[in-house]
């Protein structure tokens, strides 16, 4: 590296406001990282908590459906199920946390929540059941996909933002620095031979009088 | 920015029936190689939200790594009525080591 630049005043200049930058840019994106972390911890921790609930919820009510079939026979679920009279509107926000863009949901079902989409003629309690335990879960899990997709966005911005910090601190900075540091020394000399060149001019037009 | 949101849910047809009744758009899935198909014709009609069963979730890995890091869709593993198989627990494992270095929970 040393070889390619030129030992100038301009160059110089040039580098010195590099470093400088480079180390502004280093502190901001160390400070990006180390708050990302920190939000990425509550995210994967909610996140976490969710999944447990719902894997659990979800299989349970799964189960109780499950029942409900074999006791009903599948044609007349499939009937009940097949047209819903309850439509569910997602509506979707961004969120901008930390320049990366999250989406938020919000969950707004029409109709009554604890209504039934179907008649109570044909079916058993256990399909209530089961159908009242999904409506209640929907939030949650319209919840766990947004804590998920946070997680999965933010430790990919992490990992990106960690990559550049490291860059820099390992590269870019120590680079510089010696550039810096070369040019410097590269001057420094040449003005010193500046100094020599012309005390010797001075003592030979001395001689020469 | 707000938009409405589409949700679908794939997986066995004896899971998922019931998400029939609370208006999201259910694919039953009846071949594992289906799976691939359906995800991607989901992703142009602009469905936001993908719920899969983890018995159909279990063989396209390769697939949620495509979608993870884009915004759309949102692929969430979920149990069927066999339980959970650990794929959804095995992605937040992985995120920790992504984003921390290693797994701290």
């Amino acid at each position: 590296m040393c070889a390619q630049i030129k030992p100038t005043r301009m160059e110089l200049t040039r580098l010195k406001h590099q470093y400088q930058i480079a180390k502004r840019g280093h502190k901001l994106l160390k400070d990006k990282r180390d708050e990302m972390v920190r939000q990425f911890m509550t995210y994967i921790k909610k996140n976490k908590s969710l999944r447990e609930e719902i894997e659990e919820k979800l299989t349970e009510a799964l189960k109780h459906f499950s029942i409900a079939e074999s006791k009903m026979g599948e044609d007349l679920v499939t009937e009940a199920l097949l047209c819903p009279e309850k439509t569910s509107d997602v509506v979707i926000n961004w969120v901008n946390m930390m320049n990366v863009n999250i989406p938020s949901f919000e969950f707004k079902a029409s109709g009554q929540a604890q209504e039934l989409p179907y008649g109570f003629a044909f079916t058993s309690g256990e399909l209530d059941r089961s159908v009242l335990d999904v409506i209640e879960l929907l939030p949650l899990m319209l919840e766990l996909a947004e804590a998920e997709k946070t997680c999965n966005l933010l430790a990919d911005e992490i990992e990106k933002t960690r990559r550049r910090v490291n860059a820099l601190e390992h590269v870019v900075i120590p680079e510089t620095k010696k550039n810096i540091k070369y040019i410097t020394m590269h001057l420094e000399e040449n003005e010193r031979a500046a100094t020599t060149r012309l005390m010797k001019v001075k003592d030979m037009m001395l001689s020469e009088n | 920015m707000s938009q409405k949101a589409k949700v679908a849910v794939i997986g066995d047809e004896n899971s998922i029936m019931i998400f029939n009744a609370v208006g999201f758009y259910t694919y039953p899935i009846e071949k594992y190689s289906d799976v691939r198909k359906k995800i991607i014709e989901l992703e142009k009609n602009k469905f936001s939200i993908i719920f899969l069963t983890e018995n159909v979730a279990s063989g396209i890995e390769d697939v949620l790594d495509k979608y993870k890091n884009q915004s759309f869709p949102i692929i969430i593993p979920i149990p069927n009525k066999d339980g959970a198989l650990g794929i959804g627990m095995k992605a937040i494992k992985q995120n920790i080591e992504k984003a921390v270095g290693s797994d701290i929970l």
